[in-house]
């Protein structure tokens, strides 16, 4: 039997240890609920947010212009100074929202019952009454005001060799490649951390590794349980693909303004997600054989290296151009979230994500490989932990058969 | 049997840290045989089967598999059969999932894997437990799983550490049928246990391993030469007699008190029985004799210094005597 079979019968054998049909139907209509619920959530809050009306009792003891009567969900009501006392009972029985009394221009109370969600709205009302009492003063109709306080009409055009500004599409792009990345690779970590561990204290290896070479297993195990991690980019790109198809029937015009996506950005976004899980599986996988219980081994912290690199491009999303997120681009334990942002939201030419790809390509062909020669010795490594030294010195220790 | 062996060891050393595991150990195995590796707990048994399985290389020494020598010449998978001393399985998975999944790595393809593994769970009667994980099944069926997965591909060279570990005494029997059957068939087998009865009415030979280096090596008649053990007596006495007497007779090599009036003399070949039994009764009224072949049992207690058998002329309590695990 060839390594490529063994290869393949390894990877679906990892794969299909952890893929159970109804628990996979499960969780993906669990994920379709969760988006349901919270677009049905927000529309619902947005509806009742525009049907609620509060209603605010005034005192004005300086003649300001307030516009009285329902003014969007603000319904203002004067009253006079006699009112006073009755006006507070109200408010204290929450029969009004609040009571405003206006002592002069510049100082204004609010008395209210509970937190006045339409004190942005309010204030908006009263700094226009004062502004408008002050124009009044000076002879200047509000008309005259608008005029001279209208902006300058400023056209923005760019030049055909400089960098065109990234569109909301664009920088969504970036947001949903990397929670992408993220997901998956806390998805196969989790599965690695369990599968060799449990392995490893099972005593499986040595069943496995009587039969087949150890890279063999290795690498069968970083493509079966990456698939777990893959699969979970598809979980997201088909909810997202949801997430189109019903803003595009519901909501044409946000997507308009959100502006398209050069489908090279996808693909280029896409590739290297898919590289930076199989790199951080074949990270991974050495680690986790390392781990001799993994209830009481410290090392399991270590599941925490890979988020460093989105967290950090998370952090430059709006600084794509710094120096420093380019040679990030191009480092191999970070190029995976750093070029697909260089690459979405700047013009950058297709040898440079060609050049950081292959780059990342030999490192993880090159972190398989040591990570497989970690694999072997820390299997086999029972009751205790292999120090940072065991390790490196295993690095350099090539497999070896004695028959 | 044909004159080639099927694996060698030559001079074989293992040492881990300050530990020397195996020491020039040296062994073959032909077609058709059965090698048994016996040893106290850190004898270096596991140590020698895991060089024989390709999981370590020892530090000087060579391991020839009919014929090949060298780091290279990896025996094909399908060749060799192997059975961990530990459970060696995927606990969360439906047991016959696994034994196809070993068959793949053996080189079976699937359709030839399925027919072979009914077979072989309709024989250790497990065919309605076929899809039930493994965790849900007894220890002893486990091993049946393991037995199973070690053996489906029909290998040519079965290395077995412990294969009688979790089995009552019926299955036992099944699974020595099954190793004799396996044997008649040509199949070479290295197995290292703890079940001297069983061990004995298996093997072909032998080999008593004692920190990490051969103490004998043969068939149980060369063994028994070996350790100058031929026949045990059992004597039961009128009254309580003094066992210590007993030692300083000819050809006793050990005794062992079995009850203050019973008394067990472990003899050398040259022991002529008349007249020691003359020399008994003549100081002491016997009751009962009873004379019976030495086992492996006690030729393992001398080889490894178990007992004080290794002494001459000990004396020693039947109740102190406990095989090592």
């Amino acid at each position: 039997m060839s390594n490529f079979a063994l290869l393949w019968t390894v990877a679906r054998w990892e794969f299909m240890r952890y893929f159970k049909w109804k628990q996979e139907l499960l969780m993906f209509g669990i994920l379709i609920l969760f988006y349901l619920l919270l677009g049905f959530g927000q529309a619902a809050l947005t509806f009742a947010k525009q049907q609620q009306e509060h209603q605010v009792e005034v005192l004005d003891l300086a003649e300001l212009p307030l516009i009285y009567g329902a003014d969007g969900q603000l319904k203002l009501s004067r009253i006079d100074a006699g009112e006073e006392a009755w006006s507070r009972e109200k408010v204290g029985l929450g029969t009004i929202d609040a009571l405003l009394i206006v002592r002069s221009r510049d100082q204004v109370e609010l008395i209210a019952h509970s937190e006045p969600r339409f004190l942005e709205q309010l204030q908006t009302v009263l700094n226009t009454a004062r502004r408008d009492a002050f124009l009044a003063d000076a002879s200047i109709t509000p008309a005259q005001f608008k005029d001279w306080s209208s902006k300058v009409e400023l056209t923005l055009s760019f030049h055909e060799a400089g960098e065109k500004p990234s569109t909301t599409s664009e920088k969504i792009l970036v947001y949903v490649l990397l929670v992408m990345l993220l997901s998956a690779v806390m998805t196969s970590f989790a599965y690695f951390f369990v599968s060799i561990t449990s392995e490893k204290q099972a005593r499986v290896a040595e069943q496995i590794v009587s039969a087949i070479p150890t890279q063999v297993w290795i690498d069968g195990k970083i493509l079966g349980i990456s698939g777990h991690g893959v699969k979970s980019v598809l979980y997201l790109l088909l909810v997202s693909g949801l997430v189109l198809a019903a803003l595009e029937r519901f909501a044409p015009e946000v997507l308009a303004q959100a502006g398209a996506i050069a489908p090279d950005r996808i693909v280029v976004g896409l590739a290297f997600v898919l590289l930076g899980i199989l790199f951080w599986s074949a990270f991974m996988a050495g680690f986790a054989a390392t781990i001799d219980d993994p209830n009481n081994s410290a090392r399991s912290t270590v599941m925490f290296i890979p988020i460093l690199p989105v967290m950090l491009a998370f952090f430059t999303v709006d600084l794509p151009e710094l120096g420093v997120v380019t040679f990030l681009s191009w480092f191999p334990l970070t190029s995976m979230t750093f070029m697909p942002l260089r690459y979405a939201l700047l013009d950058v030419p297709w040898w440079e994500a060609a050049g950081s790809f292959a780059l990342l390509g030999a490192a993880t062909w090159a972190m398989r490989f040591y990570a497989g020669r970690i694999f072997r010795a820390g299997m086999f490594m029972y009751g205790k932990e292999p120090s940072l030294r065991d390790m490196l010195r295993w690095l350099g220790t090539k497999e070896t058969r004695a028959l | 049997m044909t004159d080639q062996p099927l694996l060698e060891a030559h001079q074989i050393t293992k040492q881990y840290a300050t530990v020397r595991a195996v020491d020039a150990l040296s062994f073959s195995l032909m077609p058709g045989q059965i090698v048994a590796l016996l040893g106290p707990n850190g004898a270096g048994k596991t140590s020698t089967v895991r060089m024989l399985i390709g999981l370590t290389r020892p530090d000087s020494g060579h391991i020839v598999y009919r014929g090949l020598r060298g780091e290279s010449d990896r025996v094909s998978a399908a060749e060799l059969g192997y059975l961990p001393e530990e459970r060696g399985l995927y606990v969360d998975q439906p047991a016959l999932a696994q034994i196809l999944y070993f068959a793949r790595l053996r080189g079976i393809d699937g359709r030839a894997a399925r027919a072979a593994a009914m077979d072989w769970l309709a024989r250790f009667d497990l065919t309605t437990r076929a899809n039930e994980k493994v965790s849900a099944l007894s220890k002893g069926n486990q091993q049946k799983i393991q037995l199973i997965s070690a053996l489906l591909h029909r290998p040519r060279c079965v290395i077995l550490d412990e294969p009688f570990s979790g089995f009552d005494p019926i299955n036992q029997e099944l699974t020595l049928n099954l190793l004799r059957e396996l044997r008649d068939a040509g199949v070479g087998i290295v197995l290292s246990a703890h079940q001297m009865a069983l061990v004995e009415r298996l093997a072909d030979r032998v080999v008593l391993l004692n920190h990490g280096a051969e103490a004998m090596s043969g068939t149980l008649a060369e063994l028994r030469q070996q350790a100058g053990l031929a026949r045990k007596l059992t004597l039961a006495f009128a009254a309580p007699v003094d066992a210590a007497q007993l030692a300083h007779l000819p050809s006793v090599v050990a005794v062992e008190r079995l009850a203050d009036d019973q008394v067990g003399l472990l003899l050398d070949e040259r022991a002529d029985l008349n007249a020691l039994l003359a020399a008994i009764g003549a100081g002491a009224a016997l009751c009962s004799v009873q004379s019976e072949a030495i086992g492996l049992h006690e030729i393992y207690l001398r080889a490894v210094g178990g007992t004080p058998a290794a002494t001459p002329h000990p004396v020693t309590d039947s109740a102190t005597q406990e095989l090592p695990a």
